[in-house]
C-alpha cells in the first residue's frame, strides 16, 4: 500500500447537490486524497491541459482518477471522454463515468470512447458511499497504473 | 362513341376496290349505302336504267325510295332480301350489322333472272308515264344484266360473307377505338407524368400532364434534357435494364427542380421488335418531407424522453441521497449540517415541480393553440416591459422598444412568452455587465421581417448557438434556470411557422435573439 502518497480525484459534476454527496462520501474513504470539483466539461479540459483559469497549474500533474458525469453544460461528458482518450498525454488517466443515467446508449457510447468504467449513481446515500469506496480503492490502491 | 358511321370505322377505298373486282368477275352491280343518312359509300356497275331514268326523275324516284324502304324494313342480319322493284327490276339487300347496329346495306342489282322475259309493254308504259327518251330507255333496259338463279345464289353467298367481313373489320376498329379511349383516360387521369422514350433516349410519347409541365410537346427530343435539364445521359438512368426487359421501380431527386419522384419503368416491345421504355413518374416530395419530419420528430421524442428521464431522476437522487445523509448525521450526532441538507431536499423537490410544470407547458404548445389575432408588437413589447418593471428596476436594466413595430397575426400569449423569455435570459446572462441595455426591434431581411431582442450582456460563444435551444441544455450551472425556456421559445416560434436563432460574436459581446414569424 502506498498510504503515504496523496491522490487527486477530479470530479466533474454540474449538479452541486450530487457533487456534495460524492465529496462527503469520498471523505469517508480511508485513503489520503484531494477532490477537485469542476462543474462543466470545458473547465475539466482546461484543468487537464493547465490552461484558461488553470494556466498556473503544472500540466504534468494529472489527477489520478476522473469521476465524470455525462450531462454537463458547455461540453458533454462524452465529448470530454473522447478528447481525453484521444490525447496521448491524457489517455492513461482512468475515467470512471458516474451518472444518473442507466440508458444503454450512454453505456455503449461511453465504452466506445474508452471509458474505464461506467457507474450509475445509486439513490441510496449509504450505497453510494460503498460504491465510491470500492471505486477509489480499486483504482487508487489495487490497480497498477 | 355510339353514333359512329361505317365510314368512320373502316377505310372504304379498299372496300370500293374489292367491290370493283367483284363486279368485274360477276357482272353484278353492287352498292353499299349508309343506313343512317342514305349516302353512297361504295358503288360500281350501277345501271343506267336506274341512275339515268328511274332515279333521275323525281316522280319515278318516289317508287325507287319506296322499294328502298321495303328492303330496309325487311332486312335480317345474315340474310339476303330479294325484291322485285316497283320499276320491274330485281334488287337484293344484305345488311351490314356492326355491334348490333345496322350501319349500311349492300345492294346487289338491278338485274333480271335468266328465262324471265321482261315485260316490254310494262317498260314502254313507264317510259311514257315518266316522259323518258324511249329509244335510250329501251337501250338501257337491254343492258340490264341477266343471271341464272344459281349464279345469283352464289353471288349472295359470297356477299353474305362480304357483309360479315366488313362488319367484323368495323367491330375490330370499334374495339381499337374503345381501348384507345380507355388508354387515353388512364394516361390523362393519372396525376403523375408519363412518357415513353426509345433506346437512344428520344422521347416517343408524353402525357398531357408532362406536356403541360414541360411547356411544350417535346416528342423527338432527348429525355435527359427535357426531363432533368441535363446535357448527357442521367447518371441514374436505368435504360439498359429496362431495354433488357426488366421493370424497374426507383426514386430520384431531380436536379431540375429539387423535388423527389417515384418512377416505374416498364419495357415496351414494339411491333418492329425494337424496345422502348415507358416511365410513370409520381411526385413524392411531400411524402418524403413527411417521412423526414417523422424521423426528426421521432429523434426529438427519443432525446426528449432521454433528457426528461435524466433530469427528473437527478432531483430524486438528491432527495434520496440527502435523506440518507441526514439519517447518518443524526446517528453520528453531526447535527450542524442537517438544516442545510433539508434545504437541499426542499430545493430539489421544488426544482422537480418547476420542471414538471415546464414540461407540461412544453407539451401543451403543440396542442393548445390560441386563435391567431392581430397583435401590435410595440404594444405587446411595452406590456411586457411594464409587467417586468419591478425586476428590471431592481436589476438596473433598461429596455427600449422600437416605436413602429408592425402588427402581426399570431398567438398573442405565446409571443408574449417568447419576448418575456428573451428579456429574462438577458437578465440572467448579463455577465459582468452592470448597466444592462435591452432593445426590442425589427429589421428587414429581404421579404422577411426579423424581430430581435438585443442585449449588451455576457454574449454566447458561437459554438453554443444551436445547443442553447435544446431541451435542458444550459450554459452555466451557476445561473438559475432549468434549460426549458429556450426550447419553449423554439417550439412556439416553430408552431408559428417561423424560425428562431441567436447572434453573438462570443463572450462579452452581448447577444441578439432573433425570430421571424410566418
Amino acid at each position: 500500500m502506498t498510504n503515504k502518497k496523496s491522490f487527486t480525484i477530479l470530479l466533474v459534476e454540474d449538479n452541486i447537490d450530487h457533487a456534495e454527496m460524492v465529496i462527503r462520501n469520498l471523505e469517508e474513504v480511508p485513503l489520503s486524497h484531494t477532490v477537485v470539483h469542476l462543474e462543466d466539461g470545458e473547465a475539466a479540459l482546461d484543468y487537464l491541459h493547465a490552461r484558461g483559469s488553470f494556466s498556473d497549474r503544472e500540466p504534468a500533474e494529472l489527477p489520478h482518477l476522473l469521476l465524470l458525469d455525462l450531462r454537463l453544460p458547455r461540453l458533454s461528458g462524452l465529448e470530454v471522454l473522447a478528447r481525453i482518450k484521444g490525447d496521448d498525454r491524457l489517455r492513461a488517466l482512468p475515467v470512471v463515468v458516474l451518472t444518473t443515467s442507466d440508458a444503454e446508449t450512454d453505456v455503449a457510447q461511453a465504452y466506445a470512447r474508452y471509458a474505464n468504467s461506467f457507474l450509475t449513481k445509486p439513490a441510496d446515500f449509504a450505497e453510494l458511499g460503498r460504491m465510491l469506496k470500492d471505486v477509489v480503492f480499486y483504482w487508487l490502491n489495487w490497480n497498477r497504473l | 362513341m355510339d353514333n359512329y358511321t361505317l365510314s368512320e370505322l373502316i377505310d372504304l377505298s379498299t372496300i370500293q376496290k374489292l367491290a370493283e373486282a367483284h363486279y368485274q368477275i360477276s357482272g353484278m352491280p353492287i352498292g353499299i349505302i349508309d343506313a343512317i343518312d342514305g349516302s353512297v359509300l361504295v358503288g360500281v356497275g350501277w345501271q343506267d336504267i336506274c341512275t339515268k331514268f328511274h332515279r333521275a326523275n323525281p316522280s319515278s324516284l318516289k317508287a325507287c325510295n319506296e322499294s328502298d324502304d321495303y328492303i330496309k324494313s325487311h332486312l335480317v342480319e345474315g340474310e339476303a332480301c330479294r325484291y322485285l322493284c316497283k320499276h320491274g327490276l330485281w334488287d337484293i339487300g344484305l345488311p351490314i350489322v356492326v355491334a348490333k347496329r345496322h350501319l349500311a346495306t349492300i345492294f346487289l342489282g338491278q338485274f333480271f333472272y335468266e328465262g324471265e322475259t321482261p315485260d316490254r309493254d310494262f317498260f314502254l308504259r313507264q317510259a311514257q308515264q315518266y316522259g323518258y327518251d324511249l329509244s335510250e330507255y329501251l337501250a338501257a333496259l337491254d343492258r340490264v344484266p341477266v343471271f341464272t338463279e344459281e349464279k345469283v345464289d352464289s353471288i349472295i353467298t359470297y356477299n353474305k360473307s362480304f357483309a360479315k367481313f366488313i362488319a367484323e373489320l368495323a367491330e375490330r376498329s370499334l374495339d381499337d377505338f374503345s381501348s384507345k379511349a380507355r388508354y387515353q383516360a388512364i394516361v390523362e387521369g393519372f396525376d403523375g407524368l408519363i412518357y415513353i422514350c426509345s433506346k437512344d433516349y428520344r422521347i416517343e410519347f408524353m402525357s398531357g400532364q408532362l406536356v403541360k409541365r414541360t411547356g411544350r410537346n417535346a416528342v423527338g427530343e432527348m429525355c435527359y434534357k427535357v426531363l432533368h435539364d441535363l446535357d448527357s445521359i442521367c447518371p441514374w438512368c436505368v435504360n439498359d435494364r429496362v431495354m433488357a426487359g426488366e421493370t424497374v421501380r426507383w426514386e430520384v431527386q431531380s436536379p431540375k427542380d429539387g423535388r423527389w419522384y417515384y418512377v416505374v419503368n416498364v419495357p415496351i416491345r414494339n411491333a418492329d421488335g425494337s424496345m422502348s421504355k415507358q416511365a410513370m413518374v409520381m411526385d413524392i416530395t411531400e411524402r418524403k418531407q413527411m417521412e423526414t419530419e417523422l424521423q426528426d420528430k421521432n429523434r426529438e421524442l427519443e432525446s426528449f424522453t432521454y433528457t426528461v428521464s435524466h433530469d427528473l431522476k437527478s432531483p430524486l437522487i438528491t432527495i434520496r441521497g440527502f435523506a440518507g445523509a441526514i439519517k447518518k448525521d443524526i446517528m453520528t450526532g453531526r447535527n450542524d449540517r442537517i438544516d442545510e441538507d433539508l434545504n437541499r431536499i426542499c430545493n430539489a423537490a421544488d426544482k422537480m415541480m418547476t420542471l414538471l410544470d415546464n414540461l407540461l407547458q412544453l407539451s401543451r404548445i403543440g396542442r393548445v393553440i390560441n386563435p391567431a389575432e392581430l397583435v401590435d408588437m410595440t404594444d405587446l413589447a411595452k406590456e411586457i416591459v411594464a409587467n417586468l418593471s419591478t425586476i428590471l428596476q431592481a436589476e438596473n436594466a433598461q429596455v427600449s422598444v422600437q416605436s413602429d413595430l408592425p402588427t402581426v397575426s399570431c398567438d398573442r400569449l405565446r409571443i408574449l412568452e417568447v419576448l418575456q423569455n428573451f428579456i429574462e435570459n438577458a437578465l440572467q446572462y448579463r455577465g459582468q455587465q452592470s448597466e444592462l441595455q435591452i432593445h426590442i426591434g425589427l429589421r428587414e431581411e429581404g421579404a422577411k421581417q426579423v424581430f430581435f431582442v438585443r442585449d449588451n450582456g455576457a454574449g454566447i460563444d458561437p459554438k453554443y448557438h444551436q445547443h442553447i435551444f435544446g431541451l435542458f441544455n444550459r450554459l452555466n450551472p451557476q445561473v438559475p434556470g432549468n434549460g426549458v425556456g429556450l426550447s419553449l421559445v423554439k417550439r412556439i416560434i416553430e408552431e408559428h411557422g417561423g424560425s428562431v436563432w441567436v447572434e453573438s460574436a462570443g463572450e462579452g459581446t452581448g447577444s441578439t435573439f432573433c425570430f421571424s414569424l410566418n
